[in-house]
């Protein structure tokens, strides 16, 4: 068992590496100097002298890189270009990543909400008239992009019939609101939720199929247990590994769809900071959203894999023993 | 289903799949989750489909297939003859414009303008059909020139292993190991967005689950028996590459490929609605008319007119298209993926 987790960890270690060297050199690739774009067109040699010793363009690359890396280790992630220079990163991220939490997490838990009835309901009668129902609108919802459905549900829903609050700046906070901001982040949070839903269901569907197949299940039957009993205890743990996987996997497209929902809403969270970032080429700001995202990224499947073992007892015991 | 993950050398970072081997179409997922999703398929579904071996290919595509291949070609040509057919300029105003061909700023869908004209007095059908030229150019290049590179280097890693395997594979774990529109967003910051720099960061983010399925279909297919008995026969590995590996593994990749496009369209609409694709304001995309669209919603209350096609338009468009890929690839995989044992 140690062998396997410390070449996962070392693995993982050189992604991680690999991953924030990628980003740094996004700078250090760009035409011209760094200390060029931040004085601006009418660069003084002042300036530049000033910026490049500030900034160590004048040390080899690796020593950059390293220096680079320390600092954004140490929670000092520099300060964004724009309005002169003087925001730091980590106001800009600490003021938004809240709120694109919170819609991440309320549009996973509407998700699952969903989907796992709908998928049990499915599974319990396949190729019924409600499985291939439901089975044809989620492949159909595949094929719907964030920046399809967003904009849909705000014609629909805000400006034709006024059913839910229109595109809002003024979203506190997932600690300050977190219940009082569910209302203004439903429609975001459907947007995100749409497609998940689609995922969840297809593949627990699939899975749970096949649970219900094995002997246990019949045993299970056979012994007069409800069928609420045997679908909630005994068919859905072993069905959700599929799940499970594509749950750490998904969060990539999450944080995409969050980009996208937050341009529609007009919300202040960390994917229209980026959108924002990337407008203005505000390079500082674009490379650490970029790392962050991906390290939270790499991490969550890191706990992802661990999480295999605490459903799955048989992995516990295949990774006790190789 | 899938095995417990239990193979050691699973991949870190953007995938834990340690049961690549035996669903290779759930890795794709780590370049878009949903992806892996259409490979969901029934064990009974499965075994069917297996014992229609006989049956012609068109036959077991089904209908399905055929409607969407038939949209897909009638959008197509509909993009290659957008400058021959009769549509007004998708860039200029047709506002002031006396007699047929003029237009009110954004004008209800008439006989003259079927989907009547955005807020500028530009006729919303017209940018449709220009639009669609952006998306399909992108769409399938990217997928070329990444099937391409990554195709190449998923056989080579797949049958050669070795170090030439572990690099490409880190290296794709790397790729992989950002959400793709954020790697998408971060490039085309720092090089630009031309048509051809919006391609090649899509197919640079579109190449490492390509190189992934490649590699796995590779892996699977050499370990046959068959192949086997030609290398204990004494055939050569480029020999056994070139008869026996390579033509099994074209019609998977190319399937995979066929759905990419799907996810690449989508990827350029992400990048064109928020603004970063090719330039708004010369070339009209499925993405940023959408985008333009969105921001009327607002003004729907207020009582100005909001001609809703300018969202609606591009919606449905996109929508069917990728509607249209994906059942494809879906019927074509049920037939052509190794695991349904369509051998």
């Amino acid at each position: 068992m140690g062998g396997l987790a410390l070449k996962r960890a070392a693995e993982g270690f050189l992604v991680i590496i690999l991953v924030t060297f990628a980003s740094f050199m996004l700078i250090a690739l760009l035409p011209g100097s760094e200390a060029a774009e931040i004085c601006g067109v009418s660069a003084t040699s002042t300036c530049l002298a000033k910026e490049t010793a500030f900034l160590g363009l004048n040390h080899p690359l690796i020593v950059q890189y390293l220096t680079w890396l320390g600092r954004f280790f140490t929670g000092d992630f520099g300060t964004s270009y724009v309005n002169g220079g003087g925001i730091a990163i980590t106001t800009i991220i600490s003021e938004s990543y809240s709120t694109t939490l919170e819609l991440i997490l309320y549009s996973q838990v509407m998700a699952l909400a969903i989907s796992i009835p709908l998928a049990m309901w499915a599974a319990l009668r396949p190729n019924s008239l409600f499985d291939r129902i439901s089975s044809t609108i989620s492949f159909g919802a595949l094929s719907l992009p964030p920046f399809i459905i967003g904009p849909l549900l705000a014609l629909f829903l805000t400006a034709e019939i006024h059913a839910f609050p229109g595109p809002d700046t003024s979203v506190p906070g997932f600690y300050v609101h977190t219940f009082s901001n569910l209302r203004v982040l439903f429609l975001p949070s459907f947007t995100l939720t749409i497609s998940s839903i689609a995922i969840y269901q297809r593949l627990l569907r699939a899975d749970m199929i096949a649970t219900l197949e094995q002997d246990f299940i019949m045993m299970a039957r056979a012994k007069g247990l409800s069928t609420w009993r045997i679908l909630f205890r005994h068919a859905l743990r072993p069905s959700t590994f599929s799940l499970v996987t594509v749950g750490g996997i998904q969060i990539g497209g999450l944080i995409t769809g969050a980009i996208i929902a937050e341009s529609v809403f007009a919300l202040h969270g960390l994917g229209s900071a980026l959108t924002l970032a990337v407008s203005q080429k505000d390079y500082p700001t674009v490379q650490i959203v970029t790392v962050i995202v991906a390290l939270v990224y790499i991490v969550f499947n890191f706990v992802i894999d661990a999480l295999y073992a605490v459903i799955d007892p048989r992995i516990r015991r295949a990774r006790a023993t190789s | 289903m899938p095995e417990p993950p239990a193979d050691p050398g699973a991949p870190p970072g953007g995938a834990q799949l340690g049961f690549e081997m035996e669903s290779a179409p759930h890795l794709i997922t780590a370049a878009n989750p949903e992806m892996n999703v259409f490979a969901a398929v029934l064990p009974g579904q499965q075994a069917t489909a297996a014992q229609k071996g006989r049956t012609s290919i068109s036959k077991r595509l089904g209908p399905a297939f055929w409607i969407s291949a038939g949209w897909m070609l009638f959008v197509i040509v509909l993009a290659i003859l957008a400058g021959v057919l009769p549509l007004p300029d998708p860039n200029n105003s047709l506002a002031g414009i006396s007699g047929s061909s003029g237009c009110l700023p954004s004008a209800s869908p008439s006989l003259s303008h079927l989907l009547g004209c955005d807020e500028n007095g530009r006729d919303v059908l017209s940018r449709l059909i220009f639009g669609s030229r952006v998306s399909l150019v992108v769409g399938f290049a990217s997928i070329a020139l990444a099937l391409a590179v990554g195709g190449a280097a998923g056989v080579v890693a797949g049958y050669i292993r070795g170090a030439f395997d572990s690099v490409s594979g880190i290296v794709a774990n790397v790729i992989l190991a950002y959400p793709y529109l954020v790697l998408g967003l971060a490039i085309v910051t720092f090089w630009g967005h031309s048509e051809f720099d919006v391609t090649v960061v899509i197919a640079i983010v579109a190449v490492a689950p390509l190189f992934r399925i490649v590699r796995a279909n590779t892996i699977a297919f050499s370990e046959r028996d068959y192949v086997l008995a030609t290398r204990a026969l004494g055939s050569t590995r480029k020999r056994v590459l070139q008869t026996l590996i390579i033509p099994d593994v074209i019609p998977a990749a190319i399937t995979y490929g066929l759905v990419g496009v799907a996810l690449a369209i989508t990827g350029e609409g992400a990048l064109s609605f928020l603004g970063q694709s090719v330039p708004p304001t010369t070339t009209p995309t499925w993405g940023n008319m959408i985008a333009e669209g969105s921001t009327l919603i607002s003004s729907i209350g207020s009582g100005a007119p909001v001609n809703i096609w300018e969202v609606l338009g591009p919606a449905v468009a996109m929508f069917s298209f990728i509607l249209a890929i994906n059942i494809m690839g879906d019927r074509l995989r049920a037939i052509l993926d190794v695991r349904t044992g369509a051998l």
